[in-house]
């Protein structure tokens, strides 16, 4: 298993940056989601991986070793490209077998390897159909059929899922999880879904305008963004802003409904605008006048609540916030009564505006 | 019920699109005259011995002088060595085959790079391809036999075969040059990234993908180069005889359309008709035809 490392890497177009010093390690035989909006210079960052695009400064290192002057056809990776990019004119078989001839392994290698290969991704049916007689699905298996047949030492995903409809995208993203565990390859994934990157990787880049902001597990990504531009790209709910008053052991956030007591943030400078948030299981949810005690506790009303998957999820409107709230216990409260939220100081976390 | 006259009408619909209307017959049959009509004169003209004005048909029939004639009449001659008919024929189909390979070779790196990259001077580069279309063939003709009479290329077939490029490399690199724009990127990178350098990229996946349109282009290079006429005479300087230059001999004593002169243009006419028939099949019966979404 390779590790592959990216070491303040730079790309500039013309009149552009496309990538802005990026440094990123993938841990041998895991599997990295950069995700980041079209144009933020992720695709541009794994085709540099892939030797398609020189950098401008920086590295690339495989190993340790760079591969910066390695030509693509010589760094022995795998790419699966956004649209399958199958050779119109060679039957499954053949476009499976590509790799692995263009490498001069022997015809009953090739020929063991590819009856394998198809056998996994399960199309061992059609290895004498053409590109064009094959569904969407079918299609993206064969690229990715025809990727690891090589073993690569690293394996680059751009976008692959995208041209998918909703209900084989489910099945594709189990499928490449699967496979990936599976053969254990060092993977670069490139989306802009975060449902997808959530998902599928090990860790999560976070890009924007060609730098890399943030970088963890999707759940920290998810749970303790670091600015507000992640918060929104990944859909981050209760967020409640403020104006930080940091004391010597405790920070409070001043916003619309009171201050707020926080234990944890990205950042902690007095005055600044900032920006909590807590996760909606985290916030308890009581009758008024009822045993939540402490500080944090606001009175608000249900606004509307939702039943999904074994939860209730309400949205309270207290003292101008808006709150998700979800409750695993039994007890139901009905729109339009009036409640009492409080939420631990522990699972505040706090970002700058 | 609704349903019913909903699926009546459409098969009405597609009746229409299947048979012509008044106009789109009368134009049908417009192009068909226009195109064939021109060669009836001319056939019957190859197999008279005489056809005076204003008679309809010729008077004399050439299987009817045959017998009697002292020297190979109408097509006995077109075949016989002394009309150097089938010699300027071998030596049209040598040239233009040579002019169609050279030509490709030439231009598709160049279509490539017109097509993909951006570069200073682009502009006038596709302008300066098209300038054999805009500049007349004869002043061009004129100052290459000058410099080619003292390279010694005047009268050569190589000779010949580089003036013929000149208005061959325009097409092809137009032609070649939107193909290579239908082209993804993609298909060249995927192949490189599976492990191929360039070259076997080029002879795995880019060829085999732009081939259609290889041969359209190839197409067009060999009936272009088959029927040039003034640069052929120019540079040949009589020594090289193709089928243009020698129908023109041919004819240009009077204009009168004897029965030899006829044969000659219907001769003439061949390769392009073989050209077309052959490619016709060739793109129809391609396994590769598959993949282009068909």
């Amino acid at each position: 298993m390779t590790e592959l490392r990216l070491a303040a890497l730079v790309k500039e177009f013309d009149d552009f940056t496309a990538v802005d010093h990026i440094d990123l390690t993938v841990a041998p035989g895991s599997l990295v989601a950069l995700l980041g909006p079209s144009g933020c210079g992720k695709t541009t960052t794994l085709r540099m991986v892939a030797g398609l695009e020189h950098p401008t400064a920086g590295d690339v290192l495989f190993d340790g070793e760079s591969v910066v002057g390695v030509p693509t056809e010589r760094r022995n990776i795998g790419m699966v490209f956004q649209r399958y990019v199958l050779f119109p004119h060679m039957n499954v078989a053949k476009n499976v077998s590509f790799g692995l001839r263009m490498r001069r392994v022997s015809a009953t290698e090739i020929e063991r390897k590819v009856a394998e290969v198809l056998e996994v991704v399960q199309l061992q049916d059609l290895a004498r159909r053409f590109p064009s007689q094959l569904s969407g699905g079918q299609q993206q298996r064969v690229a990715i059929a025809r990727t690891v047949i090589t073993d690569p030492r690293v394996l680059l995903m751009d976008e692959p899922l995208s041209n998918l409809d909703a209900k084989l995208r489910e099945e594709m993203r189990a499928f490449i999880t699967r496979l990936q565990r599976q053969l254990g390859i060092t993977t670069l994934f490139v989306t802009h879904d975060q449902v997808e990157a959530i998902e599928l990787a090990d860790r999560i880049g976070v890009m924007f305008d060609g730098r890399l902001v943030q970088f963890g597990t999707p759940e920290e990504i998810f749970n303790r963004p670091r600015t507000k531009r992640v918060a929104d790209f990944m859909g981050t709910n209760n967020l409640i802003p403020g104006r930080l008053d940091v004391q010597r052991d405790a920070s409070t956030l001043v916003s619309v409904a009171g201050p707020l007591q926080c234990a944890s943030g990205a950042h902690h400078v007095s005055g600044e605008d900032a920006i909590a948030t807590v996760r909606p299981e985290h916030i308890d949810i009581g009758t008024p006048n009822g045993p939540l005690q402490g500080p944090n506790r606001f009175t608000g009303r249900i606004d509307d609540a939702v039943y999904y998957g074994g939860t209730l999820t309400y949205r309270v409107v207290a003292d101008g916030l808006s709150l998700q709230v979800r409750d695993r216990s039994t007890r139901r409260f009905a729109v339009g009564e009036e409640v009492t939220v409080h939420i631990d100081p522990s699972h505040l976390w706090v970002f700058p505006e | 019920m609704i349903a019913r006259r909903r699926a009546g009408t459409t098969e009405i619909r597609r009746d229409d699109r299947d048979r012509l209307g008044p106009f789109g017959r009368f134009y049908v049959t417009f192009v068909v005259v226009a195109v064939v009509g021109p060669f009836i004169p001319l056939l019957i003209a190859s197999f008279a011995f005489r056809w005076n004005w204003p008679d309809l048909l010729p008077s004399r029939w050439w299987w009817e002088a045959r017998e009697t004639a002292r020297l190979p009449l109408g097509w006995d001659y077109v075949f016989s060595p002394v009309s150097r008919v089938l010699e300027s024929a071998g030596n049209t189909v040598l040239i233009a085959l040579l002019v169609t390979l050279l030509c490709t070779l030439i231009s598709l790196p160049a279509a490539r790079v017109l097509a993909r990259e951006r570069f200073r001077g682009k502009s006038f580069v596709e302008f300066f391809l098209l300038t054999p279309l805009i500049v007349p063939e004869i002043a061009v003709g004129l100052g290459i036999l000058v410099t080619f009479i003292q390279l010694g290329l005047a009268g050569t077939f190589t000779g010949i075969i580089l003036v013929h490029l000149i208005p061959t490399i325009p097409y092809m690199v137009r032609v070649l040059t939107s193909v290579f724009q239908g082209l993804s990127r993609d298909y060249e990178e995927q192949a490189r990234v599976l492990g191929a350098g360039p070259l076997r990229t080029m002879w795995h996946v880019t060829l085999p993908m732009i081939m259609p349109g290889v041969i359209a282009g190839g197409l067009f290079a060999f009936l272009i180069s088959s029927n040039i006429f003034l640069l052929t005479f120019f540079i040949g300087r009589g020594r090289i005889e193709t089928l243009p230059t020698l129908l023109f001999s041919r004819v240009s004593g009077g204009g009168a359309l004897d029965a030899v002169a006829a044969g000659v243009a219907l001769i003439v006419c061949i390769p392009g008709i073989i050209m077309l028939v052959l490619t016709e099949r060739f793109i129809k019966e391609e396994v590769f035809a598959k993949g282009f979404g068909g």
